[in-house]
């Protein structure tokens, strides 16, 4: 019974980086009308980034995350103005997209691959040591990530409902041209959608990282996992992807912990074909 | 990226002809060089899987991201059946056509229940999902990751096709593609081809007309998944050795490409097959650069020629048009005929 408390802690923790991640994702799909297949990769590149500042300079996680998660934005801004506003124009725009993401995708991984070798790397942990709270067991580490990942996921719900930047983001998700009309620049704001979106994952990247390893081409398995929780918690809604999130983190420690590692993807996959049977538009969603 | 409605049949065949003959005696001129010959076949089944393909994404405007799915379908259930039950290779291709068809018709019919996005999403999770799958299912006889081997080869009479002898095999898989691209064009220029397109570029209005838009887009999955079975099933047989490694995630990536850029028009996703297959092997001797190239072309293509190969072709025919109605305007005003429209 402890073993299985432990076990949803540890799978919650890891929900709510998962969270992070499908915000993301969703994010950028809803504001910018894009479905990016890179999103995988700028997760494996904060890693790797990390991975380079941590420990290859041997510098401290703070100073990591100042230095990693600006130059993240700063790649989600370029991929924006670079790749993505060019296409635009383009009548068949939603599918251009996806490939011209899947082609980042490639190219961004094998980057990776060529720069850092197909070797395992691991980080070390934000903390040492664990707590006992009650029953359960759970690692400092765990435990950080799950405070980090809960503080920025309330963040960006203030941001998007307060701030002007915000609130342009979620008139242009409504519609593009309205909020054109009314003075928001919806290329920069794309723009910095796409450096948010980044960031977000390449900070996923870094919490992720000291729990699983680094691997070039891991970054598929996120982006997969992104999908099935932004389905399951339904496109547009924030407290949707968290629940979801957290909820689906919990079912792959279960898979994970009782069943093996090996069938988490198929698990993930069997939840998502029963989200689009018995429920299609997720658990808060809205169809557009 | 509309669809030419002018249909010139006479012109098509001539084309389709003269490359056929082409392709026919293309060994002819390669007899000693089983490399070039081997790039060739992979082009032939390339061509089919990314033509089918487009089938469904381009023509009828589903975000079908599983294709590969049913080519491994195709490929695996002609392999198991050809290997434990001694099944005719040749029955195979039929088999892998049927088997990857009801692969195809299975995962329409939760895929066609959602829309837009979400058909993406799901298509996509059982392309990922696959690898892991066929991992897993040893005891079932799909080999692990070990994967199978000694498939059984072709045979004709007593000849057996060994892997040596790329002549026999090259026959084969132009037989196999030429049929293939001869149904899709049969489709596409049918009213069941119409359908497709006036489905995706006019849905609502398609559907107040009448066009069953769920019938359709389950022709379209059912015959794209089917030509793509045969493709899988004729790979199996002809690389004589499968296994999630050799199929993966990056020969989804390439065919995906090869689809992409053709530019959503009929011989465009074969003419990509064919150039990408042979620029794959060219940049085989970059080694781990090869992705990376790959990735940045797509990029660059995506960006600066949206239109794909279909609008490049598009755009120098039309300037050979313009400058043939150039050259002849002075010389005769009046003469009713070419390159004016």
């Amino acid at each position: 019974m402890a073993q299985l408390a432990d076990t949803l802690a540890g799978g919650a923790a890891l929900g709510t980086v998962y969270a992070l991640l499908a915000l993301g994702l969703a994010l950028i799909y809803g504001v910018s009308r894009v479905f990016n297949f890179a999103h995988g990769s700028f997760f494996t590149w904060g890693a790797y980034l990390a991975y380079v500042f941590l420990v290859r300079l041997g510098l401290s996680y703070p100073a990591t995350f100042a230095i990693v998660i600006p130059i993240m934005f700063m790649i989600g801004l370029l991929v924006e103005r670079s790749i993505i506003r060019p296409l635009r124009l383009n009548p068949n725009f939603v599918f251009t997209s996806i490939v011209a993401t899947l082609g980042l995708a490639f190219f961004m991984d094998y980057l990776c691959l060529r720069t850092f070798g197909g070797r395992l790397k691991a980080l070390p942990q934000l903390f040492e040591g664990s707590v006992r709270y009650g029953g359960v067991v759970m690692s400092v580490h765990e435990l950080a990530i799950a405070v980090i990942s809960i503080a920025l996921v309330v963040a960006l719900a203030i941001f998007l409902s307060r701030s002007r930047l915000g609130m342009s983001m979620r008139a242009l998700s409504q519609d593009i041209f309205g909020a054109s009309l009314v003075g928001i620049y919806a290329g920069r704001t794309f723009g910095y959608t796409f450096g948010i979106s980044a960031a977000l994952a390449g900070l996923a990247g870094i919490l992720l990282s000291p729990l699983f390893f680094l691997r070039p081409l891991g970054g598929w398995e996120i982006l997969a996992k992104s999908f099935v929780i932004v389905a399951f918690g339904g496109l547009g809604s924030m407290q949707g992807t968290l629940i979801a999130a957290i909820i689906l983190g919990m079912v792959e420690s279960l898979i994970t912990g009782y069943i093996g590692a090996v069938w988490s993807l198929v698990g993930w996959f069997v939840i998502l074909l029963l989200v689009l049977i018995i429920r299609p538009r997720g658990l808060f969603g809205v169809w557009e | 990226m509309g669809i030419t409605t002018k249909i010139n049949i006479s012109r098509d065949l001539r084309i389709a002809l003269i490359v056929l003959a082409i392709l026919c005696l293309l060994p002819l001129g390669l007899h000693n060089n089983p490399y070039v010959m081997h790039i060739l076949i992979m082009c032939f089944i390339w061509g089919v899987l990314a033509s089918s393909w487009e089938l469904t994404n381009q023509y009828a405007g589903i975000f079908n991201l599983a294709q590969t799915v049913f080519f491994i379908a195709g490929a695996y259930m002609s392999a198991m059946m050809a290997l434990y039950w001694g099944i005719s290779p040749w029955l195979g291709l039929l088999l892998g056509g049927i088997v990857g068809g009801a692969v195809g018709i299975a995962v329409a019919l939760p895929s066609l229940r959602v829309k837009g996005v979400y058909t993406a999403l799901l298509t996509f999770a059982l392309t990922l999902i696959i690898d892991p799958m066929i991992r897993r299912t040893e005891a079932w006889g799909t080999g692990g990751s070990e994967g199978l081997h000694a498939i059984p080869a072709f045979q004709l009479g007593g000849y057996v096709f060994t892997p040596l002898e790329k002549v026999p095999p090259y026959y084969v898989a132009l037989a196999i593609f030429s049929i293939a691209a001869f149904v899709l064009y049969k489709v596409i220029r049918s009213r069941v081809g119409l359908a497709f397109v006036a489905l995706r570029d006019a849905g609502p209005f398609a559907k107040s007309l009448g066009v069953s838009e769920f019938r359709y887009k389950l022709m379209a999955f059912g015959i794209a998944a089917s030509l793509s079975g045969v493709a899988g099933a004729f790979y199996a047989h002809y690389t004589r050795t499968l296994s999630p490694t050799a199929i993966g995630l990056d020969v989804f990536l390439v065919v995906l490409l090869m689809m992409m850029i053709g530019g959503g028009r009929f011989p465009g996703a074969i003419i990509a097959a064919f150039a990408l297959t042979f620029a794959n092997e060219f940049l085989r001797a970059t080694g781990t650069l090869r992705p990376i190239i790959l990735g940045a072309v797509i990029i660059s293509m995506i960006v600066l020629r949206p239109g794909g190969i279909m609008g490049i072709i598009d755009s120098i025919r039309y300037s050979i048009r313009q400058r043939a109605s150039r050259a002849e305007l002075p010389a005769s005003k009046s003469s009713p005929g070419k390159g004016v429209g």
